[in-house]
Parts: structure tokens; C-alpha cells; sequence
């Protein structure tokens, strides 16, 4: 089964008890949209609250990186996932 | 009608020792505002081109802004002067109580002009100013000097500004420090105080600060507060990780400065990111005058050899500087670097910086250990990064050249370390990765002080992924609106942390409540440009034009080797594109000169006079 390996930062973190996850998905044609929508599904109310606002749309507070680019920069929600990605869900904070 | 603004200029002539106080003109407020608009102005004005920045001739102007001493949120100061790191303009800005207590004692700017004959402090006290003798402070470090000055005035509420012994001894990027631990961290404003023999600047404030419409200030900070506390950056993330919360999306982005600009990955990055440092060493969270934000840390080390190490920070700059770039991701020995540089009163940006250059030329044999006074200065050599930054504080042995700063240092060691020095018109960037965020490798090029990050502050907008920060296109249009909109933030002067709540009609609206003038939005971006220009000609007749609005050639050619920006260089052609388009934005010639034109749209015809102007 290929493979994704998920980092979490800040709050996430605490939600989901562990900082580094190596998710098992079915990569063909998945989308990061549906990544995170499985991932709030597998975990739960607490993760769907910290993520999405009320329309279920990703929140401005967190950041979407695959392999180091965001998805806002790729196709959105769309970007399609391959095996061996990196999805990172991090705060928006910057340093300075 | 009451106003914000004290309307009164303090100088003080420290050959003459003489104090005059001026009227603060109608046309500076108006044209100006405060802070870095009003400090940059009286700067171009009053210094004359080619000025050593080490001489009685060099000044420095603490200049207020409209929100300073009032209740709405703000930062405090901006200083302006001619800095000895880069020979050109240089301004620092910083937080803390200082600024207010200044404002209270009737005056919105501090003009420091000439050079004491004795090591002296300045103690302005409402109307009573006077110089005095620092004789016994001379040699102290920052918190001994802040701690003796409140003692000897019997004043607790004493607000300091100091240097520590890096401004005594002229080391280039020596600081100025207020409060417990505010800095005006770049450009060397410290060595110019060093240079006029004032250790320090002593305020109490007993008096007002009016505004226009205090019932209409009241109820727009209580619209404001509630912005700041609906808004994701600064109810959440600064509260509570501070900048180091910037550590992970750098990383992970693969532009995180490491092992002195070879890398954009520091391998242990989690060991020094806002999540470990908020869970293993911070004991309080701290704000500046009436900020809600609470973005700094005070910390303490807990364990290991600098266990009891205790400031206010480290913040994501000196993470980036004294932990990346030297490949260190010990905390405490961040800490504890951090500490060294606080008390000595240097910038750590630069002070990593020149510590790294000098482990680069080490590892490619052009420094030996013999040249770093037996120092084994390799990469990730905690115990050699303390020693050196001590070294480079005094002034000692090989302290001495890196205390000249990289772009001067690289040059008194020759033998190729010119070309591994990372600067831009002699300031060594911030730490973001001008190779993996395009819009900073612009942004960095053109910064009025050189590779600044608080000009234009595009990396927020890239590390965020506002814009893609591997496209070249449309981000010269971005970086021009920011660095207007920034520059009448500095004029306020609001904190960069703000930045999401205040756009240009915040200002718009606060400008009539705190001070009377109505400054509509098309005025204030005029206001903004105007202070761009005005910068920028400032440093075009200290020899600046195209020529130096550009990167150390090895971030054209050496690609980042691994992570999220893993074989990306600067294109030459696309990068020159881009500064083209700034330029022609900006009604800049194609050497980067502001048109006379452009001068006087904005109201600068008379800087015309001073130079070769198109």
C-alpha cells in the first residue's frame, strides 16, 4: 500500500498524541482535500474543529505543505498526493 | 485641539555639551507622520554625504510616532543614523517602555549629535536635561549599566537606553538595549553611540500625551482589540510559541539558513522550534506597552552546563543566526549565545553571521587554528560559538576582524572569504533563504539598510504561502505595496506582528483621533513612497545605484542541496527581470535612481539638489 508520511505541529500535535504519523492511503487519484478529510474522519471532532470552520473549509490558522510547498501554491484541496509524500499541517506563524 | 504629537524636538550637542529644544515643524508631521518617516528626514537634512559613521559628525535621532504613549498598541522607536556596518542608511526599531516614557517627558523626538569628551549618559528628565559622568558604567554590560543608572537616580521607573561593551568598542553591529531587553538590533546604532562616548540615554516622564478624540480612541481600541483577538497570527500563534513559531514552515520549506548559507535544513530543527522551546524553558510570556499580543518569552535554561541561563528571548532571528547557520540545535547553548550577545549589546543576526563565516573558512582551510587564537572552530562546536561571540564582543584576537562585520571581515581575510561573505550592501540577511522565496531575494536586494527583512517584509507572505514563493513573476508589484504600507507603519510606529491588523485604513482612521490631521488613504500611500525615495536618495548619494542591489554571486550558482527548495538558485535573468520591474514601478531609472519626476510628485524637489538625478 503506498504511503504518505503526515508531520503535525502546534496543537495538532497534542490532538493526535504524536508528532510524526506514517499514514497508509490509497494514493491513486487522492487528493489532499481527501487526505484531510479521511484524516478528520479517523480522528475525530476535535481534529475536524481545529482544522475546518464551520463551511469545512481548511482554517487561515494552519498551513498545508506537501514536500515543502504549500498547497496554495500547488492546486488547493486538489493537488493530487503520490507515494512517498510529506504532508506537513503546520500554524501560520513567521518568524522576524 | 489636542494632539498626540508633544510637537518638540530634544537636542543634544554632546561636544558642546548644549541642549536645545525645537519646535517639531507642521510640514514634518504632516509630510512624515513619526518615526522612521520624521527620523529619515532629519537624518537626510542634517548629515552631510560621505560622513565617517564612526564620527562626531554621525547622529542619532530617536524619533516617536503619533501612537507612542497612547493606548492604542505600538512599538516604541525608531533610531536613525548613518550605520558603520554599511556606510549607508541605517534605522532600528524597538519595543519595550522607553518611547513613551520619552514622549511623556514633552518630546517626540531625540536628536544625539557630536561626541562627548568623557564617557557620559544623557538623563532627561521632563524639562531637566543634563549629561553626566560614566566613568563607573564604562566596561559594564547591559543589565549592570540598567541596574546602576536606576540606582544612582534612586528611580525604579527609569527608562534606559545603553550600550554594553560592543558599543564601547566600536564592534560594527553593536546594539542599543531598553527596558530589560528591547534592542535596536541592526546596522551598528550602538557603535555610533559608542563612537560620541554615551553609554547610555536615562528618561522619566512625568507629564500628558493628548490625542484628538480620546472617546473615539477608546472605542476604536476596543474594536482593535477585538481584531487582534480574531485574528489567527496574533491571538494564537505569537501568544503562544513567539517567533520561533516561524521555525517549523522555514524548515520544512527547505529555507532555513544552515551551516552558513549551504543549507536550508537544520537537521534537528524540532530541538529549537516554538513548540520545545514553549514546553522545555519559557517561564512567562511578555508584552510591550499596552501590546495584547504577549509575543516574547522570558526563558530559562533548565538543565545542562548553562542551566540558570535566564532572558527574554530567543527569537526566531537568533534561532536562525546562532543555531542554523552554526549548526547548533543545543537550546541552551542558544540561550546561552543569545545571553553573551544581549550583554555585550550586539545584533545576533550579524553576530551568527560573522561566527559561521569564520567556521566556513575554517572548514575550507583559508582561516587555521592558529589565525582563531586556538579556537577549533568547526560547525556545530557549542563550546567554540560561546567562546568567540566573547572574543568578537571585546574585540579580541580574531573578535577583532569579525567585529568589523562579514563584508569587511571577508576582506581582511582574503584568501577567497570574499566570496563566501553573505551580505547585501554590507548587512547580512535575515534568516530566510533568498534561493527558496523569490520575492525575498528581490525584497533583501533593495532594502533601504541592505538584505533587511522589515522593509518590505515579503518573506511573511511567501513562508505563508500568500503568493508562491518560487514564482518570480508579479512580485515586484507585491513588494512595492508592502514596503509603502510598512513605511507609514513605521512612521506610527506599529509593530511588525501587527501586520495583519493594520492596513492602510487603520491608519487612516486612527491618524484624525490621535492627532487632528486627516491623512485619507491616497495621502498616506503617498506618505509611504515618499519615505521609500527618500531612503533610497539618501543612499544613491553615498554611491548606492544598481550595481548593488544584488546577492553574493554563489546564490546564483550554488543550489540548495535537500528539502522543500532542494536545487534552487537565484536566476540571474529572472531576478534582473523582476528588478527591472521594481524599478520601473518605483519611476526609478534603470540604474535604480529616483527621477527627478518622481521627486516631485512627491513633494522631495529639493533632493534634487543634492546629487545626479535623471
Amino acid at each position: 500500500m503506498p504511503m504518505v508520511t503526515l508531520k503535525m505541529f502546534g496543537n495538532l500535535r497534542t490532538i493526535l498524541a504524536a508528532s510524526e504519523h506514517v499514514v497508509d492511503i490509497e494514493v491513486k487519484d487522492s487528493t489532499i482535500g481527501h487526505f484531510l478529510r479521511s484524516l478528520t474522519g479517523q480522528y475525530g471532532q476535535h481534529l475536524r474543529q481545529e482544522l475546518s470552520d464551520s463551511e469545512g473549509e481548511n482554517r487561515l490558522t494552519y498551513a498545508v505543505l506537501i514536500n515543502g510547498r504549500n498547497i496554495a501554491s500547488l492546486s488547493g484541496l486538489a493537488t493530487k498526493l503520490k507515494d512517498e509524500d510529506v504532508v506537513a499541517i503546520l500554524p501560520v506563524v513567521e518568524g522576524g | 485641539m489636542p494632539t498626540s504629537y508633544q510637537g518638540r524636538i530634544l537636542r543634544i550637542n554632546l561636544t558642546k555639551n548644549k541642549v536645545t529644544k525645537e519646535a517639531l515643524a507642521d510640514i514634518l508631521m504632516k509630510q512624515y507622520l513619526g518615526g522612521k518617516g520624521i527620523g529619515t528626514r532629519l537624518l537626510f537634512d542634517e548629515l552631510k554625504p560621505g560622513i565617517d559613521p564612526l564620527g562626531a559628525e554621525n547622529k542619532l535621532i530617536f524619533a516617536t510616532g503619533p501612537a507612542t504613549g497612547t493606548i492604542m498598541p505600538h512599538k516604541g522607536y525608531v533610531v536613525c543614523y548613518k550605520s558603520p556596518l554599511t556606510g549607508i542608511y541605517g534605522s532600528s526599531s524597538s519595543g519595550g517602555f522607553f518611547a513613551d516614557e520619552l514622549k511623556r517627558a514633552g518630546y517626540d523626538v531625540l536628536v544625539v549629535e557630536g561626541k562627548a569628551e568623557k564617557p557620559s549618559y544623557l538623563w532627561i528628565h521632563d524639562e531637566d536635561v543634563q549629561l553626566k559622568g560614566a566613568a563607573d558604567l564604562w566596561g559594564r554590560d547591559t543589565f549592570e549599566t540598567n541596574s546602576m543608572i536606576k540606582e544612582e537616580l534612586r528611580d525604579e521607573e527609569v527608562k534606559v537606553a545603553r550600550i554594553g561593551v560592543a558599543g564601547e568598542k566600536l564592534v560594527r553591529f553593536a546594539s542599543i538595549t531598553n527596558d530589560y531587553s528591547r534592542v535596536a538590533g541592526r546596522c551598528g546604532s550602538g557603535a555610533v553611540m559608542g563612537s560620541k562616548n554615551l553609554k547610555a540615554i536615562a528618561v522619566r516622564g512625568t507629564g500628558t500625551i493628548g490625542v484628538a478624540e480620546i472617546d473615539d480612541l477608546i472605542e476604536f481600541v476596543k474594536r482593535f482589540l477585538k481584531t487582534v483577538g480574531e485574528t489567527p497570527a496574533t491571538a494564537i500563534a505569537y501568544p503562544t510559541w513567539g517567533t520561533p513559531g516561524g521555525i517549523n514552515a522555514a524548515n520544512l520549506q527547505g529555507v532555513f539558513p544552515t551551516r552558513y548559507w549551504h543549507k536550508g535544513v537544520l537537521e534537528g530543527y524540532e530541538k529549537i522550534n516554538g513548540e520545545t522551546i514553549r514546553k522545555r524553558i519559557v517561564v512567562k510570556d511578555k508584552a510591550c506597552y499596552t501590546c495584547p499580543v504577549n509575543c516574547s518569552k522570558i526563558v530559562r535554561v533548565k538543565e545542562g552546563p548553562y542551566a540558570g541561563t535566564e532572558l527574554e528571548g530567543p527569537d526566531y532571528e537568533t534561532l536562525y543566526s546562532l543555531g542554523g547557520l552554526v549548526e547548533i540545535d543545543d537550546l541552551g547553548t542558544i540561550v546561552k549565545a543569545n545571553e553573551i550577545c544581549d550583554r555585550l549589546g550586539m545584533d545576533t543576526m550579524t553576530a551568527g553571521n560573522v561566527v559561521a563565516l569564520a567556521m566556513d573558512c575554517y572548514d575550507k582551510h583559508i582561516l587555521t587554528r592558529k589565525d582563531l587564537d586556538d579556537i577549533d572552530l568547526i560547525f556545530g562546536n557549542k563550546e567554540a560559538l560561546i567562546d568567540m561571540l566573547g572574543k568578537i564582543g571585546n574585540r579580541n584576537g580574531i573578535g577583532h576582524t569579525l567585529g568589523e562585520g562579514a563584508w569587511r571581515a571577508s576582506r581582511i581575510i582574503g584568501k577567497g572569504a570574499e566570496s563566501l561573505a553573505v551580505h547585501v550592501k554590507g548587512l547580512e540577511p535575515a534568516g530566510y533563504d533568498p534561493r527558496g522565496m523569490k520575492g525575498v531575494s528581490l525584497g533583501f536586494a533593495v532594502g533601504d539598510r541592505g538584505a533587511c527583512h522589515m522593509t518590505g517584509s515579503i518573506y511573511t507572505y511567501e513562508i505563508r504561502g500568500t503568493i508562491d514563493r518560487l514564482a518570480y513573476i508579479g512580485k515586484a508589484a507585491f513588494l512595492k505595496e508592502l514596503e509603502d504600507r510598512f513605511a507609514v507603519c513605521d512612521t506610527m510606529v506599529f509593530c511588525r506582528f501587527l501586520r495583519d491588523v493594520t492596513p492602510w485604513k487603520t491608519v487612516e482612521q486612527l491618524m484624525p483621533i490621535l492627532t487632528g490631521f486627516e491623512m485619507k488613504e491616497p495621502e498616506l500611500r503617498l506618505v509611504g513612497e515618499r519615505i521609500v525615495n527618500l531612503a533610497r536618495v539618501f543612499n544613491v548619494r553615498e554611491g548606492i545605484c544598481r550595481k548593488d542591489d544584488c546577492w553574493p554571486e554563489r546564490f546564483y550558482s550554488e543550489p540548495l542541496p535537500e528539502g522543500g527548495s532542494k536545487g534552487q538558485v537565484i536566476d540571474k535573468l529572472e531576478f534582473n527581470k523582476m528588478l527591472d520591474e521594481y524599478y520601473d514601478l518605483r519611476e526609478w531609472n534603470e540604474k535604480g535612481i529616483p527621477t527627478i519626476k518622481k521627486l516631485r510628485q512627491l513633494n522631495l524637489d529639493d533632493l534634487s539638489r543634492e546629487g545626479e538625478f535623471p
